[in-house]
């Protein structure tokens, strides 16, 4: 039993490394090797986690066999267009000028069931409002809607905005981050002023703090 | 550092590792293989000529050789192969003790065969490969 313990926590770590080693992408927004390679590495990870027959080198070995693939891979797709195209395709043009491309349709083996469906899920459900969607190689489809039919932004209007850029976290459960604090041009002794607005004398009681470019500072305290 | 110069340290140096262990567990498997293998010619000449002693004798020795042999072994080959070796030891211990040539011969010989197969598992050879 202890053995099984230790060797699902030695692969867990191996897998964890390795995962992040290939680089930071949510699972809809692999392509398709990327994919592959991640359900590869689950599957080797697996067998000798549970056979301990099996030595471990048997899992760790083709783990990292598939992370020297997979950075190779990468690494020739990023450095060549060429390689690219033929690693990861090229996205296609679906709909194009409002028109459906039906060529372009079929050769992606893409029903127009899939891509009115795909449309609703974009919160566009009439297909006429399209003026051009692009079927991205990780599968994505991109939607451009007609300019008549996309959403108001303040230059439609004329109204001048303020810089609204990323909000600071200050506080994460109780732990100040002083370096978003320097970041802010700020110190312990402003944001405890602060705090105190807020009836809080210690940060250490603070689950979530963050301020936004407008100086709105957002806290929460953490349940007793 | 470069994101293309860490990619490129990181995929020479894991290749080098496994290169490099692949080649110590090659080299490793073939010598200790090799070394049962000569042993247990010896014990079949000593049974051949009814030396019931000297087999004995050096059946002992490959125990005690085989006893760090399987540790280095576990972490490499499946350990299935290692209960196989295992089990063919304890059978050629029984008939050796009983002075059974015939089951000896037999058993030894299909130990033989299992040791020999470890190495030649692991060799990169076109029948491995496919």
């Amino acid at each position: 039993m202890f053995v099984i313990f230790a060797r699902t926590l030695i692969l867990y770590a191996l897998v964890v490394i390795v995962m992040r080693l290939m680089g930071k992408r949510q699972i809809g927004q692999l392509q398709p090797f990327e994919l592959v390679v991640a359900i590869m590495i689950s599957e080797l990870a697996a067998v000798p986690m549970q056979d301990t027959g099996i030595p471990l080198l048997s899992g760790i070995i083709p783990i990292l066999t598939l992370l020297i693939a997979q950075i190779t891979l990468s690494l020739i797709s990023l450095k060549s267009i060429k390689a690219r195209a033929i690693i990861c395709g090229k996205p296609k043009i679906l709909i194009e000028n409002g028109k459906i491309l039906q060529m372009n349709l079929a050769s992606e083996m893409y029903t127009i069931n899939d891509l009115l469906e795909q449309l609703r899920i974009k919160n566009i459900p009439n297909i006429a409002d399209v003026e051009f969607a692009v079927l991205e190689t990780n599968g994505q489809l991109s939607v451009i809607p007609k300019s008549q039919k996309r959403q108001l932004t303040p230059e439609d209007l004329k109204i001048d905005t303020k810089y609204e850029g990323l909000s600071y976290d200050l506080i994460i459960d109780g732990r100040l981050h002083l370096d978003n604090l320097k970041k802010i041009n700020m110190d312990e002794k402003w944001l405890k002023e602060q705090l105190s607005k807020f009836g809080i004398k210690d940060y250490k009681s603070v689950f979530f703090a963050s301020i936004d470019t407008k100086g709105n500072l957002f806290v929460q305290e953490k349940i007793r | 550092m470069n994101t293309t110069i860490k990619a490129i340290l990181i995929i020479v140096l894991l290749l080098a590792i496994i290169a490099g262990l692949a080649g110590y567990t090659l080299n490793l498997l073939y010598t200790s293989a090799g070394k049962l293998e000569n042993q247990i010619n010896l014990i079949e000449e000593h049974i051949k000529e009814e030396q019931w002693a000297k087999a004995k004798q050096n059946l002992s020795l490959i125990l005690t050789e085989w006893e760090n042999i399987s540790r280095q072994w576990a972490i490499l080959i499946d350990h299935t192969e290692i209960d196989n070796i295992e089990e063919a030891l304890l059978k050629v211990q029984g008939y050796i003790e009983t002075n059974n040539a015939s089951l000896s011969l037999t058993e030894l010989n299909v130990l033989k065969g299992y040791i020999k197969h470890i190495p030649e598992k692991e060799s990169l050879t076109f029948k491995n490969l496919f």
